[in-house]
């Protein structure tokens, strides 16, 4: 699955891939980092009770500044009984628990995409937790609270270096909190291709319920303080169809997105 | 009066070029390929290549795109009729 999704109204992409996407796309380093994953984690969450036959069930959350005093891979959430554990051997291949590879007896493979965007053969679950480049501490809960304070949502020029709550807490400005997230993990959350670790879905609600933490706390209520209303990026004002949910017969803004409660759920933190 | 260093990684030739004219003065090619990436204002680095990491020089990012994408150097361009 890959989720680096170019909005309209981005500059037209380079004929190399690798030269596209730098910068801003539908889903990143941008407003709508928070309602656009909203939106995957919440068809993800339907097409799961779906083929599981279980129409109440809700992804969970990770916590992850509730581990990060813990030893890398302590957490119950990296047991076998969960999410298995990390990687391991030359290619980091994760060996425990339900994703485990084929050479360790499992069966979740991944889609692998070389770095011009062309499908490779399938490959195997990686993780490197909290041991790869990059891979500093988990974000503490003291770095959720000051991202928790910081007001407003977003400002011009909507981008990976604005100021405001976003940016923060997508992980740029300051870096850490999501981004940091993904590298802690690393291995198959590093690449656009992050949905392959399962795990990818229990981070993003976790981002997703600290977007409520924050409208609540800075708004008063579920919903409140998004920006920017018109004026910002394509695709990215409220009002704005986020691709690729952008088709007359599927229409996604992101003011359909900001509240949880219209779309039927809340966190119990909330 | 620009100036080449050349990282070896796995096999892989890293050249980061240095010192150029114009709005782009740096360059990293891996195994001859150029690299696309953006200098933040901070001084640290990016590319959409591994979207959630931001790097503290260009052998760095160098390194770790050798290690995200092991084929890096084997790949060519698609023709038009493979492009998404």
């Amino acid at each position: 699955m890959m989720h680096l999704t170019p909005a309209p109204g981005d500059p037209p992409p380079n004929p190399d891939p690798s030269v596209q996407m730098l910068y801003r796309n539908a889903a990143h380093s941008g407003p709508a980092f928070f309602p656009w994953h909203r939106e995957m984690i919440l068809r993800y969450e339907r097409d799961l009770a779906s083929a599981m036959g279980e129409p109440d069930f809700a992804l969970p959350y990770w916590d992850w500044a509730a581990d990060a005093s813990l030893a890398p891979g302590a957490s119950a959430i990296w047991q076998p009984d969960l999410m298995g554990g990390d990687g391991s051997g030359a290619n980091n291949e994760v060996a425990t628990g339900p994703f485990r590879s084929v050479a360790n007896g499992g069966t979740w493979k991944t889609v692998e995409l070389d770095n011009m965007g062309m499908p490779l053969p399938a490959g195997a679950l990686k993780r490197t937790l909290g041991r790869g480049s990059g891979a500093s501490p988990l974000p503490p809960p003291a770095t959720v609270t000051t991202t928790l304070g910081i007001t407003p949502y977003d400002s011009s020029n909507f981008s990976q270096m604005s100021t405001g709550f976003r940016a923060a807490a997508e992980g740029w400005n300051p870096y850490g909190m999501h981004n940091l997230v993904h590298v802690w993990v690393g291995g198959s959350m590093l690449p656009g291709t992050s949905p392959n670790d399962p795990v990818f879905f229990l981070h993003h609600s976790n981002v997703d319920r600290i977007w409520n933490l924050w409208q609540k706390q800075n708004g008063g209520a579920l919903g409140s303080g998004y920006l920017p209303i018109s004026g910002g990026p394509p695709g990215h004002n409220l009002n704005d169809p986020m691709f690729p949910w952008n088709t007359a017969a599927d229409t996604r803004r992101p003011a359909d997105n900001v509240n949880s409660l219209t779309l039927g759920y809340k966190y119990d933190t909330d | 009066m620009p100036s080449k260093r050349l990282v070896s990684h796995r096999s892989h030739t890293i050249e980061i070029t240095t010192g150029m004219p114009g709005k782009q003065p740096e360059k990293i090619t891996v195994d001859g390929k150029s690299v696309a990436f953006l200098k933040h204002e901070n001084g640290k680095y990016y590319t959409g290549l591994l979207p959630y990491s931001e790097f503290a020089d260009l052998a760095t990012l160098g390194k770790s795109l050798v290690e995200a994408y092991p084929s890096f150097a084997k790949t060519t361009k698609p023709k038009a009729s493979q492009k998404r």
